[in-house]
């Protein structure tokens, strides 16, 4: 890298890191509302916002609905890929295409879709039509993950097992899941932070009781601008962090670094 | 080769996936197509694409979309292949950082990351407060499209910068160095090679970028005045303080067909230029 | 078409990367129009000091001058060599001509001019009638020869070769090696080929630079270096051998013998010009050896052994008798022929082993 090269990624790693790192300043800031330089420093909002049911309840609806859609998204995801991959029916590209096109489309377009299509079937903002939108946008996310891994896995360890006598289903469970699961791991968590960062489909789908935490925070926003706001973001960040170190831990970074068409939901 | 008889499951295990994103992702588009189709009275038309296509306003709205868009894509790929570039190139834990500087902003919420470039830019925020200890006239950059784009810049930087640098990795570096050795100056080399080469990631990341930038709704909302008005924020706003879900429902879909059309017209003009260069 | 061929010189080169010596001051000299392979195991440097010939890396010392002309400082784009990489680096967005034509559109030629010496390059390699064609449409051995068009079309003062062969299969490999050479002695051109195929430098090239971590272990023309290795390395790197390490004894008559530490009950006869004390490693080459039926005794100007005929093996041309004495396994080969394979001594028959003292070969181990 020569010298300009240098000087620009010193520029872009302060453009990239400032709004955070602002975040977590003003999130220890004492002052009531946001003013920079802050005054002092103090955990106060930390302790405000951990006491805020308004803020706590759709923490663990959150982590809840993270979980749930990423479970449910892989009993339809993991099988569907094992088909793709080892079968090749015919037809397969352009099932996989289907599978993974809900990507293309922007959120908020899938969003109203959902909510007029929910309402319509009398699952409208319900705990079940927010579900069944998390999964939706988590699906693609999580199929592409188990595809890549999977086709990554060696075929012939699966022959190899038959040839010493396993049938079909032991092969699976005892040589396939195996290798693949560090991939499927890391894939869930990548789509759990999907879910957990989602915006568009959250804002449509859910109510005041199962409303998720980019939700609250969007709307707190709207109306207030405090340290608040701060000190939740950095409890969130916090939680993608523990996240993201459990992937490096048991998968590698790798694997989330190269998104062909990552982060739509995130997005919002 | 499985067995015969495993076969029979291929349907079992496709299915679910299959008809759950039939029901719940084309069902819903479709649902969407029906409603942006009502009329008032009671029968179908075109009435809500009539109206928005008709009145001045909503036109305009729908080009400050398209242009903004255009925009933080533009600067997303100025400021982001230079990022690539220095992925590809660097080794070891030098990478490693690299790769944490633009993986982590894509892991923090929008919402969070507006919020930051809110106290980076706002009246009490890290900008005016130095100038204010400068004793410097402050200025006020939030409720504006500087404030939109520069965040909107931020939360696409990564997904340029990944599609282009997996373009680059690809790229064998003795093609550089074959062409060095062939006479071409560094400069010379990145034009013929390292660019026409890196084309594709180029073109993926401004397809990504664009179709991610025009359906943003939470930065405009956060950051935006009544001039800075775009598509999915007034989708949501029919949909939200209106109620007029045919309205919306039909905004909605010309957001959607835009998305496609361009994206379209990237691909074509992304074709033409690989085979110019060729 | 080349110009007028250069000389190259390189004064005690060296290259460090990290904790690893790369190349330890190394010298060649290699004349105008010479043909020189650098010859060597993988990570012996022989790859780092042609990218150091080009340009592409610089090194910490030493100095490599061209024709005459220090090239220190000098960027590798006004090196004028020509370079043929490994897997051949060609620009897979443009078609042959156009690879061709990048060195020369480079150098800011007319296009007339361009076109011109495109087709005259083409036509040295065969390939004219493939200049519309991508890269990924041809196959490995037309890719190659597009990539040595592609690095003579600028007419360089030096050729550069980085395995150019390692991707070929066998029978295209050799035909290649052949035709390459032919038009480099055609052309006049000064060459330095890096390959650790030994059967390619032997093949094609005039001398042969023999490395080994970092350091030229010999210079010698083929026949030499197989014949007159000048060291231990090179005569293990170059073809096969028997080895034997063993301890120099007196015999009761006070001639010396080796005792092999495989057996120590054995006396193998040395050469003359073996140290007359200490270990030492005894080399034969196989094909040195005469495999004599029955305990008939060493012929008169040879020295040899009595050993038991084991497993032959057939390699295609020759074949291979392998041979125990004692816990010692010798082996000699033969040219694959009907006659000779009916000669050979049965598995468990006595056997003589026999050789000229000037073909063993002596040194301190």
């Amino acid at each position: 890298m020569n010298r300009w090269l240098k000087a620009y990624i010193a520029l872009a790693a302060v453009f990239l890191l400032l709004p955070m790192a602002l975040v977590v300043v003003v999130s220890l800031s004492s002052a009531q509302f946001v003013i920079f330089p802050p005054p002092g420093f103090s955990l106060k909002w930390f302790a405000r916002v951990l006491q805020d049911t308004s803020f706590m309840r759709p923490l663990w609806n959150s982590i809840q609905l993270g979980l749930l859609s990423t479970i449910m998204a892989a009993m339809l995801a993991v099988p569907a890929a094992i088909v793709l991959v080892r079968r090749r029916p015919p037809g397969a590209e352009a099932i996989q295409t289907f599978l993974l096109s809900p990507l293309a489309l922007p959120s908020l377009v899938l969003a109203i879709a959902l909510l007029f299509f929910l309402s319509s079937i009398g699952l409208g903002n319900t705990y079940i039509g927010l579900l069944i939108g998390h999964v939706v946008i988590v699906l693609p996310y999580l199929l592409r993950t188990v595809l890549a891994v999977y086709s990554a896995s060696d075929p012939r360890i699966e022959e190899a097992a038959y040839t010493l006598g396993a049938n079909p289903w032991r092969a699976f469970w005892r040589v396939t899941l195996p290798a693949i699961r560090p991939g499927l791991f890391a894939g869930g968590m990548f789509a759990f932070l999907i879910s957990f960062d989602e915006v568009a489909v959250a804002l449509m789908l859910s109510n005041a009781s199962n409303m998720t935490l980019p939700v609250s925070i969007l709307g707190y926003l709207v109306n207030n601008y405090d340290p608040a706001v701060a000190a939740i973001s950095v409890i969130k960040m916090a939680i993608v962090v523990v996240v993201l170190i459990a992937v490096e831990k048991f998968y590698g970074l790798g694997s989330l670094t190269l998104p062909q068409r990552g982060g739509t939901a995130s997005h919002g | 080769m499985m067995p015969n008889r495993f076969r029979l499951s291929t349907l079992a295990f496709l299915a679910p996936a299959v008809i759950g994103l039939l029901v719940f992702f084309i069902g819903p588009l479709l649902l969407n197509v029906e409603v942006s189709l009502r009329e008032q009275g009671g029968g179908h038309g075109l009435a809500q694409y009539l109206r928005a296509l008709g009145d001045a306003y909503y036109v305009k709205v729908w080009l400050q979309t398209i242009v903004l868009a255009a925009c933080v894509t533009f600067f997303t790929l100025l400021f982001g292949y230079p990022f690539a570039f220095a992925i590809a190139r660097s080794r070891g834990p030098v990478k490693g950082f690299l790769i944490f500087l633009i993986v982590t902003p894509l892991l923090i919420n929008v919402v969070v990351r507006t919020f930051g470039w809110m106290v980076v830019l706002g009246r009490s925020g890290l900008i005016n407060g130095t100038l204010r200890a400068f004793d410097l006239p402050t200025i006020n950059m939030l409720g504006g499209w500087f404030a939109i784009g520069i965040t909107l810049v931020h939360v696409m930087l990564p997904f340029m910068v990944l599609s282009i640098a997996s373009a680059l990795e690809g790229i064998d570096q003795a093609l550089e160095q074959a062409a060095l050795t062939l006479g071409a100056k560094p400069a010379a080399a990145f034009r013929y090679i390292i660019w026409p080469l890196s084309l594709d990631g180029v073109i993926t990341g401004t397809l990504l970028v664009f179709s991610l930038s025009i359906g943003s709704f939470v930065t405009v909302m956060l950051m935006g005045n009544n001039r800075t008005m775009v598509l999915p924020v007034m989708v949501y706003q029919q949909l939200n303080l209106s109620s007029d879900w045919p309205f919306a429902a039909a905004l909605g879909m010309v957001l959607l067909v835009t998305v496609l059309v361009i994206s379209g017209i990237q691909l074509a003009i992304g074709r033409r230029l690989r085979r110019g260069q060729a | 078409m080349a110009e007028a061929a250069s000389g190259l010189e390189a004064i005690q080169v060296s290259k460090r990367f990290g904790a690893t010596q790369a190349l330890g001051g190394v010298s060649l000299s290699i004349q105008a129009g010479e043909f020189m392979a650098l010859l060597g195991p993988s990570g012996c440097g022989k790859t780092t000091l042609l990218r150091c010939i080009a340009g592409l890396i610089d090194p910490d010392g030493g100095d490599i001058r061209l024709g005459g002309r220090a090239l220190k400082g000098v960027q590798p784009w006004h090196r004028d060599i020509g370079v043929v990489f490994q897997n051949y680096a060609l620009f897979p967005h443009m078609n042959v001509a156009e690879n061709v034509a990048f060195g020369l559109k480079m150098r800011r030629m007319k296009p007339a001019e361009i076109k011109a010496k495109v087709e005259r390059a083409l036509a040295l390699v065969r390939m004219e009638s493939f200049a519309a064609r991508f890269p990924s449409q041809l196959s490995g051995g037309q890719q190659q020869r597009v990539a040595l068009a592609r690095a003579i079309a600028i007419e360089p003062v030096l050729l550069l070769l980085d395995e150019p062969m390692a991707a070929l299969d066998a029978k295209l490999r050799g035909a290649m090696q052949l035709e390459v050479r032919e038009l480099q002695s055609r052309l006049g051109i000064t060459t330095v080929l890096v390959t650790h195929d030994q059967d390619e430098a032997m093949t094609m090239s005039d001398r042969i630079a023999i490395m080994s971590e970092g350091r030229i272990e010999q210079v010698a023309a083929p026949a030499e270096l197989y014949l007159k290795p000048a060291n231990r390395f090179v005569a293990d790197f170059i073809g096969r051998s028997n080895q034997i390490v063993g301890n120099i004894v007196a015999a009761a008559d006070g001639s010396l013998a080796l005792q092999p530490d495989a057996d120590a009950a054995l006396r193998l006869p040395v050469p003359s010009t073996a140290p007359r004390q200490g270990r030492v490693l005894l080399m034969v080459r196989p094909e040195a050896i005469e495999i004599l039926p029955g305990a008939v005794g060493v012929p008169a100007g040879m020295v040899g052994v009595q050993a038991i005929a084991a497993d032959r093996i057939m390699t295609g041309d020759r074949i291979s008798l392998y041979c125990q004495l004692g816990g010692l396994s010798l082996y000699g080969t033969l040219p694959s022929q009907a006659e000779k394979l009916a000669a050979l001594p049965e598995k468990g028959a006595p056997v003589t082993l026999a050789w000229r003292e000037s073909d063993a070969m002596v040194f301190a181990a």
